[in-house]
C-alpha cells in the first residue's frame, strides 16, 4: 500500500498538463491579482486583511479546481491505463487499492489548496503588512474550517473518480463547483442561488463560499470611496457545524466510493 | 408548501418510481454500473432551494431509504426500498402543512442583527437623541411574538413602529414578502366610510375623495369635518393603531410609493394628521360635519370597504407630480417651461462617478432644450421635484449649474472617516468633523430667468439637497403644500432574512459643521419653503372635483 501511495505522489508531480500547469497558472493568477490590485477604491494601499475582505472568495472559489485535478490523477488515471486491474489481479485487497489512492489525493489536495491560498496573502503581508481590517486569528480559524470543507469536497471528488472511472471527470465537476461557489456567493440577485446560500452546511462549496466571505458594512463620502468595516466573528454553532458536517460527509462519501469499488466489476 | 419543496418532493417520488423500474433492468443486465442510479435521490436536498428544513425530514429519510439500493443488488430489496422510500416521502405533505414552524422566518435574528448594526452605524443617534435601550425594550417583544406565531403582519407592524421612531426619511424597512406587507398595511388602515380627511392650512379638517353616496348627507369634497367618532380628526388619528407607524403605500397603477408616518419634519406630520381618522370605526362610524348652512350635523356612515382603497388615491391626488418621465420637459405657457425630475440619476455610468464631466451628456441635452425654449420666448422655469426619491448629488450639481446665477456655491461637507476606529470623527463636543466640500458653479444659462422648485413631503435625499442648495438664490422660489421630506444623510442598507432595512449611514454637514438638513429633537429640518401653497377648500375642489394640478397652477400664478 505504501508503494502505491508513493507511486501516486510521484505520478502526480510528473504530470505537467493536469497538475503542474494548473497549479502554476492558479498561483500566477492569484499573485497577479494581488500585485495589480494594490489599492482599493478609496485609494488606500490594500493590506493583506483588507485584500482578504474583498477578494478571499475569488481565491477560494478558483482554487477549487486543484482538488479536482489531483483526484483525477490519483484515482481516475489508473482506471484508464488498467493499473488498478493489474493490482487486483496480483492479489492486492480492494480496500488497500482504494485508500492507497484516496489518502495521498486527500493530503495533497489539502496541502495544495492551503498553499494556493497562502502564497498571495503571505506576499501581500510582506509588501504592505497585515493591517487592521480582520484579525489574523479569525482568518486562521476560517482557513481551518475551509480545509475541513475541502476535505469533504475532496472525498466527494474521490467518490466521483471511482464511480465514473473516467479521466477528467473530477476536473469537469471541479470547474462547475468553482463557478457555482463563486456564483452562489455573489448570486444575491438570483433567488434560487440566494436561497441555497442561506445554509452553509448543505454542500461543501456553500461552506467554502460562506467562510470566504466576510460580513461587511461600508460608508462613503461624496467621492464615492468606500470605507469597509468587517464583522468576521463566527458563531460557535457555525464552527461546530462545519467541522461535524464536514467529517460526517467525508466519511459518507468515502464509504459510498469504497462500497462501489468493492463490488465493481471494472468493466 | 413552497414551490421548490413541492418540486423536491415530486422529484424524489419520480426518482423512486424510476428506481423501481430500473431494479428489474439492473438485475437482468448484471452490471454493477447500475448502482450509480441509486445515488439520484440524494439530489432532493439541492432541489429544495431554500435549504434543509425540519419539516422535510420524511423526504430526506425517504432519500436515505432509497439509497439502500446502492448497497445491495437484490432486485426485490431494491424495489421494496423504492416503495417504502416513496411512501415515506409522501408523509412530507401532512408534516409541512400541519407544522406551524414550516419554513419559519427568523424575525428575531433579523431584528437583532439590524438593531446591532444600526446602533453602531446610525449617524444621527446623538442628533436625534435616540434611546436605543427603550426602542429595544419596546419592539423586541413584538418581534418575538411575531416569530413565535410566524405572523408576517405583526413583524411588519413592529418594524413600522421601530422605523417611525427615528423620524428619518432614510430609515425604512421593506418586507421580502410584498404581498404580506401590502395586506398588513391595508388591514391596519381600517375601513372605508366614503371619505378621507385632510387638515386645511387654517387648522380645520375637510373631506376629500368623497364617495358619491355621501352627497345624500351633503358631504362632498371640501366639506368641513368637525369630529370623527366624537373626536377632533387629528386627535382621532392618534388613536389609530397605525399612528406612530411608518407605512409604505404603493400605487399599483403608477407604481409611485409613499410613506405614511414617521415624518422627519413635524410640519409635514401635522399636514397629514387627519388622514388616519377616516379609517376608524367598526360596521359604522359617526361623522360630524358642517352642512351648507354652516350648521354642525352628525351622521352615521356604514362601512363601504377598505380605507386603503380611498386613502391611496387621495394621497396620489394631493401628492401628484406631472405625469412625465425623469428629466422630461413640458411647455406650460408662453413664457414658462417645466422640467420634471423624479429622481436624481441620469444613467448607471454617470451615477457611479463623482466627476462633473460624467454628466456632460445630460447637461448638453438640457442646454439644447433650454436654448430652444429661450429662442421661443420662455423666460421662467418650474422644476417639478414632487415625489423625487433622490439619488446622486453630483447629478444635482450638474443640473443646478444651469439654473443658478454665476458664482461658486459650496453646499455640503463630507464627514471625516477614522480608519483605525472605523467610525466618523467627532470633536470634543461630539459634533462630526467636516471634510471635503461638494460645491457647484452657476453658469446662469437661463440668463436671469426665474425658477420655481415645486416640492412635497416625498421630495427627499438629493431632492432635499437641491432645495437647500438653491433656496436663497435670488432667482429661485421654493413652493409646495408641504416642505420637502427633510432627510439628507447618505444611506446604507442591510439585507435580512425577512426583508431589508436602510438607514442614514454617512455624515453630511453644512458650512457650520452642523448636520445638513435632517431634523433633530425639535423635529424641524433646515430646508424649508419660501411660499406655502394653502391647502384649502379651493385646493380640494380643484384637485378632487376638477382633477387639476392645483400646486402647479399656483406655481404658474406666482410667475405671472
Amino acid at each position: 500500500m505504501t508503494d502505491i501511495m508513493k507511486t501516486q505522489i510521484r505520478q502526480l508531480f510528473r504530470r505537467k498538463g493536469i497538475f503542474q500547469f494548473p497549479l502554476i497558472a492558479l498561483l500566477i493568477t492569484l499573485v497577479l491579482s494581488v500585485l495589480l490590485q494594490s489599492t482599493d477604491n478609496s485609494g488606500r494601499i490594500l493590506t493583506a486583511s483588507a485584500f482578504l475582505g474583498q477578494f478571499a472568495l475569488f481565491s477560494c472559489a478558483v482554487s477549487l479546481i486543484m482538488p479536482g485535478c489531483i483526484m483525477d490523477v490519483c484515482c481516475s488515471d489508473d482506471f484508464t491505463d488498467k493499473t488498478i486491474n493489474h493490482e487486483l489481479t496480483a492479489g492486492m485487497p480492494r480496500i488497500k487499492v482504494y485508500f492507497a489512492r484516496i489518502l495521498p489525493g486527500l493530503v495533497i489536495s489539502l496541502l495544495c489548496y492551503a498553499l494556493v491560498l497562502a502564497v498571495p496573502f503571505t506576499l501581500l503581508t510582506f509588501m504592505h503588512g497585515w493591517g487592521t481590517d480582520i484579525p489574523l486569528s479569525n482568518v486562521l480559524l476560517r482557513l481551518v474550517l475551509i480545509l475541513a470543507a475541502i476535505l469533504r469536497y475532496s472525498c466527494f471528488m474521490g467518490m466521483i473518480a471511482f464511480l465514473t472511472k473516467k479521466m477528467s471527470a473530477c476536473l469537469t465537476v471541479s470547474i462547475f463547483a468553482a463557478l457555482a461557489c463563486y456564483s452562489m456567493a455573489m448570486g444575491a440577485s438570483i433567488p434560487y442561488l440566494r436561497g441555497l446560500m442561506t445554509n452553509p452546511y448543505l454542500l461543501s462549496i456553500l461552506s467554502i463560499g460562506n467562510l470566504s466571505q466576510f460580513d461587511a458594512w461600508y460608508t462613503y463620502g461624496s467621492s464615492l470611496k468606500y470605507n469597509y468595516i468587517y464583522y468576521p466573528a463566527l458563531s460557535g454553532s457555525t464552527v461546530a457545524g462545519v467541522v461535524i458536517v464536514s467529517l460526517v460527509m467525508s466519511a459518507f462519501w468515502l464509504l459510498l466510493g469504497y462500497h462501489y469499488f468493492r463490488t465493481d466489476d471494472l468493466n | 408548501m413552497k414551490q421548490f419543496d413541492i418540486l423536491a418532493l415530486l422529484y424524489g417520488i419520480a426518482a423512486c418510481i424510476a428506481l423501481f423500474i430500473l431494479a428489474d433492468r439492473a438485475d437482468r443486465s448484471k452490471s454493477t454500473g447500475w448502482k450509480r442510479c441509486w445515488l439520484i435521490p440524494l439530489l432532493t436536498i439541492i432541489v429544495a432551494k431554500d435549504g434543509p428544513e425540519l419539516s422535510l425530514l420524511p423526504l430526506y429519510l425517504g432519500s436515505l431509504i432509497a439509497l439502500t439500493g446502492f448497497f445491495t443488488e437484490q432486485k426485490k430489496l431494491r424495489q421494496r426500498s423504492s416503495v417504502i422510500a416513496a411512501l415515506c416521502m409522501l408523509l412530507t405533505v401532512p408534516v409541512c402543512l400541519l407544522n406551524p414552524r414550516y419554513r419559519a422566518i427568523g424575525y428575531k435574528a433579523d431584528f437583532q442583527k439590524a438593531f446591532d448594526r444600526m446602533r453602531r452605524h446610525y449617524v444621527l443617534s446623538a442628533h436625534k437623541n435616540i434611546d436605543w435601550d427603550a426602542l429595544y425594550a419596546a419592539y423586541m417583544p413584538q418581534i418575538e411574538e411575531a416569530e413565535r406565531t410566524q405572523d408576517a403582519a405583526k413583524n411588519y407592524y413592529a418594524w413600522a413602529g421601530f422605523t417611525a421612531a427615528f423620524h428619518d426619511g432614510h430609515v425604512s424597512y421593506a418586507m421580502r414578502d410584498r404581498e404580506a406587507e401590502e395586506a398588513a398595511v391595508r388591514a391596519i388602515l381600517g375601513n372605508d366610510y366614503g371619505l378621507a380627511v385632510m387638515r386645511l392650512t387654517d387648522g380645520r379638517f375637510a373631506a376629500v375623495n368623497t364617495d358619491d353616496s355621501l352627497k345624500a348627507h351633503g358631504i362632498t369634497n371640501g366639506t368641513i369635518i368637525t369630529k370623527w367618532n366624537g373626536m377632533v380628526p387629528d386627535e382621532a388619528s392618534k388613536t389609530s393603531p397605525a399612528w406612530n407607524m411608518k407605512l409604505t403605500c404603493t400605487d399599483d397603477e403608477t407604481e409611485n410609493m409613499w410613506e405614511l408616518g414617521g415624518y422627519p419634519d413635524i410640519d409635514n406630520e401635522i399636514f397629514y394628521s387627519g388622514l388616519l381618522a377616516a379609517g376608524l370605526g367598526d360596521e359604522t362610524a359617526s361623522v360630524s360635519y358642517l352642512d351648507a348652512a354652516g350648521k354642525e350635523q352628525t351622521v352615521t356612515l356604514p362601512k363601504l370597504g377598505e380605507y386603503a382603497d380611498r386613502l391611496f388615491p387621495a394621497m396620489e391626488t394631493i401628492d401628484q407630480g406631472l405625469p412625465l418621465g425623469n428629466l422630461t420637459w413640458q411647455r406650460m405657457d408662453k413664457t414658462t417651461a417645466c422640467l420634471r425630475v423624479t429622481g436624481m440619476s441620469y444613467d448607471s455610468k454617470s451615477y457611479a462617478s463623482d466627476k462633473p464631466s460624467a454628466y456632460t451628456e445630460m447637461t448638453d441635452q438640457l442646454k439644447m432644450q433650454i436654448q430652444e425654449y429661450m429662442d421661443d420666448g420662455v423666460q421662467d422655469y418650474v422644476i417639478d421635484l414632487r415625489n423625487n426619491g433622490g439619488g446622486s448629488p453630483h447629478m444635482v450639481n450638474a443640473m443646478m449649474s444651469l439654473f443658478a446665477p454665476e458664482g461658486h456655491y459650496p453646499v455640503i461637507y463630507d464627514g471625516v472617516w477614522d480608519d483605525d476606529a472605523k467610525c466618523w470623527k467627532t470633536d470634543e463636543n461630539g459634533k462630526y468633523l467636516s471634510g471635503k466640500v461638494t460645491s457647484f458653479n452657476g453658469e446662469d444659462f437661463i440668463q436671469g430667468g426665474r425658477v420655481i422648485l415645486l416640492v412635497n413631503a416625498n421630495t427627499v435625499s438629493a431632492g432635499d439637497y437641491m432645495v437647500k442648495a438653491m433656496r436663497g438664490l435670488p432667482n429661485v422660489t421654493v413652493i409646495g403644500f408641504t416642505q420637502p421630506n427633510g432627510s439628507c444623510q447618505a444611506v446604507g442598507g442591510l439585507t435580512l432574512d425577512g426583508g431589508a432595512l436602510s438607514f442614514s449611514n454617512c455624515v453630511n454637514n453644512d458650512a457650520d459643521g452642523n448636520i445638513f438638513i435632517d431634523s433633530g429633537t425639535d423635529r424641524q429640518s433646515t430646508d424649508d419653503l419660501d411660499v406655502q401653497i394653502p391647502f384649502d377648500e379651493q385646493a380640494i375642489r380643484t384637485l378632487f372635483d376638477d382633477g387639476e394640478d392645483y400646486a402647479m397652477q399656483q406655481a404658474l400664478a406666482l410667475l405671472r
